[in-house]
């Protein structure tokens, strides 16, 4: 019981660690802040570059993670733990070092072939979404295979049995049986590409109006010593990340 | 037919080794072994669930060693049953039957009969995870048996249900069985659900088929100990052979002072020399009939060390007087009436009860 009690207590403490933090935001967060906030043209540009690169990231993300998750879930193939260590790289490996690492591949004769006849990432909208995908790529993958985890392998078995090939199996039986999980995976790619400040102020820059999310709006705004600003713009960040964290958390209890 | 050729499956450490086994087309080959002895592994094997490292597995002339699972034509229900949580039973029935293209009015009109006769009718719409076990029971076994492939694999079909639901459900199974010309392998650890359905038995241990044959043979003249073993007799007794005359074969058991009495067309009594080879003597509890210690037509005396009850036959623990060697016996309560914990009996063994096992 004793244990019970200290457990919970402990769990209260985290819990007010970060409510201390989100309420000493209202001490410089005012109505007027919050007004003036929703009619700057360049915070409006800020939340919807970070929408629009984060809802793009996961869409790609989903194209590698959904893949590579199911083959790191069911297969056992040459080069499986090295790949699952990689996978924990943008976790150990400092966002900011990341973004460097990005920055320094464009700077090799493929990168700088790629910048010239493909696309120009570096301080463009494109260096947003690559730095973002970098940085979450690893965690979504992971997150999809712990999906597939939860999906018995025997389903995959017996479903072929039945005359399904390996992939109407996949559609038929796998997939739909992970989507909670799959689902809870997107959630948290999107809220950790939405929060991603390192990597992308390496690789984009901060060129207000052009490649300012909303977390590199924040460092913007503190560097310029604009506090209410930026406490604005923390505070809108933490609106929606707790908003679609909360909406996520509804959909896969039920 | 299917044939199953020198076939060695490895998983983890243990083997199934060298097994060869064939079923005729259109019967019902039963397939009976203790825990862990690799019916699982087999039947995986067949529908290609997993791989063989050596061997073959031809049905119908035709190799199907290395074809994939949905290539191989062939219904197998697994033992956990597997079900898709995301589909409503009846979607659930039908998958095999959408895996092969056939449309909603074919699948429905095999549906209904089917859902009928295994009495799920009413649970068509409910999603899987709101039946019971016997309803999920009988959900996969109609989901195996609907696609009506030529070679159907049952592991454990009936061990959820009661037993009223079983025995009504075994004729369901020969009666479609014989009607569709099912090859059908089946494991079981139920005697009776083997003896009832099976035309074939087959008996493995440890990954080795034991014995093979029909039924009735393979049922009633068990050859080796652990045949006799997986068969659900309960004592043995080690046996010198000590003579042959009348028809009957004499044996010395030492650790029961007695001698036995064999049917000498007992087949592992056929040949000569049967003093040079080692024998073990099967006896079922059911087997074992009571008398008076000092009765001249017994085969031994004992004392009855406890009595279980049950219903209207008991289980006697029996203790010999040398207290070498404790043997089971089951008697109708009515053959109990006067005895008592222990009070010494005699026993009777029928010479045509005794096995002569090799070893």
């Amino acid at each position: 019981m004793t244990f019970r009690r200290a457990s919970i207590a402990v769990a209260l403490l985290t819990f007010f660690i970060y409510a201390a933090l989100i309420a000493s935001l209202a001490t410089f967060l005012s109505l007027d802040t919050v007004q003036s906030l929703f009619s700057s043209p360049r915070t409006l540009h800020a939340i919807k570059t970070s929408v629009f690169a984060a809802t793009l990231v996961v869409f790609i993300a989903g194209l590698i993670a959904l893949p590579a998750g199911f083959a790191l879930s069911r297969h056992d193939f040459a080069g499986k733990r090295i790949i699952d260590t990689m996978l924990e790289l943008p976790l150990f490996v400092s966002p900011a070092a990341l973004g460097a690492m990005i920055l320094i591949f464009f700077s090799t004769s493929t990168g700088i072939w790629i910048q010239e006849n493909l696309q120009q990432f570096v301080f463009t909208i494109y260096g947003i979404i690559l730095a973002q995908l970098v940085a979450v790529l690893g965690v979504a993958v992971r997150l999809c295979k712990a999906a597939f985890d939860e999906v018995p392998p025997r389903y995959d078995e017996i479903a072929r049995s039945l005359g399904a090939s390996s992939f109407t199996a996949f559609r038929t039986v796998v997939l739909p049986n992970a989507r909670r999980g799959l689902f809870a995976a997107a959630i948290l790619t999107w809220a950790k590409a939405m929060g991603e400040f390192g990597a992308t102020i390496t690789v984009a820059g901060t060129i207000a109006m052009r490649t300012e999310t909303l977390p590199v709006s924040i460092y913007m705004r503190l560097a310029s010593a604009d506090i209410e600003g930026a406490v604005g713009a923390i505070a809108l960040l933490i609106g929606v990340s707790l908003l679609v964290l909360y909406f996520s958390r509804f959909i896969t209890s039920r | 037919m299917l044939n199953i050729e020198n076939i060695n499956i490895v998983a983890g450490k243990f083997r199934v080794q060298n097994l060869s086994l064939k079923l005729q087309e259109g019967l019902c080959h039963v397939l009976v072994g203790t825990t862990g002895s690799g019916k699982t592994l087999l039947l995986e094997t067949i529908a290609g669930l997993r791989r063989q490292e050596s061997g073959s597995i031809s049905f119908a002339d035709r190799n199907i060693s290395h074809l994939e699972p949905e290539l191989r034509n062939v219904s197998y229900l697994p033992q956990d049953l597997c079900l898709f949580p995301n589909m409503l039973v009846r979607e659930n029935i039908c998958y095999g039957l959408r895996m092969k293209g056939i449309g909603a009015a074919e699948a429905a009109r095999r549906l209904q009969p089917l859902a009928v006769s295994l009495d799920i009718a009413h649970l068509l719409d409910r999603h899987v995870d709101h039946l019971s076990g016997g309803e999920k029971q009988r959900t996969a076994l109609a989901r195996t048996l609907i696609s009506d492939n030529p070679m159907v694999l049952l592991d454990e079909p009936f061990s959820s249900l009661n037993l009223g639901l079983k025995r009504k459900l075994w004729h369901l199974l020969k009666k479609m069985q014989r009607e569709h010309g099912w090859t059908l392998l089946l494991v079981t650890h139920d005697l009776e659900e083997a003896l009832l359905l099976g035309d074939d038995l087959s008996l493995i241990a440890n990954g080795a088929l034991v014995d093979s044959g029909p039924k009735n043979q393979v049922y009633c003249y068990p050859k080796t100990v652990s045949a006799a073993c997986i068969l659900g007799t309960e004592n043995f007794l080690s046996g010198e052979f000590a003579g042959r005359s009348d028809g009957l074969c004499y044996f010395h058991c030492p650790d029961f002072p007695a001698k036995l009495a064999v049917s000498a067309s007992y087949p592992t009594l056929a040949g000569d020399n049967l003093d040079k080879l080692r024998f073990k003597l099967g006896i079922k509890a059911a087997d074992i009939k009571l008398c008076r210690a000092d009765s001249a037509s017994a085969a031994g005396c004992c004392s009855i060390e406890a009595i279980h009850e049950k219903g209207c036959t008991a289980t006697l623990v029996l203790r010999s007087k040398n207290e070498a060697i404790t043997l089971l016996a089951e008697v109708s309560l009515k053959d109990l009436v006067g005895h008592a914990p222990g009070d010494e009996v005699g026993i009777i063994i029928s010479p045509e009860a005794i096995m002569a096992l090799m070893f």
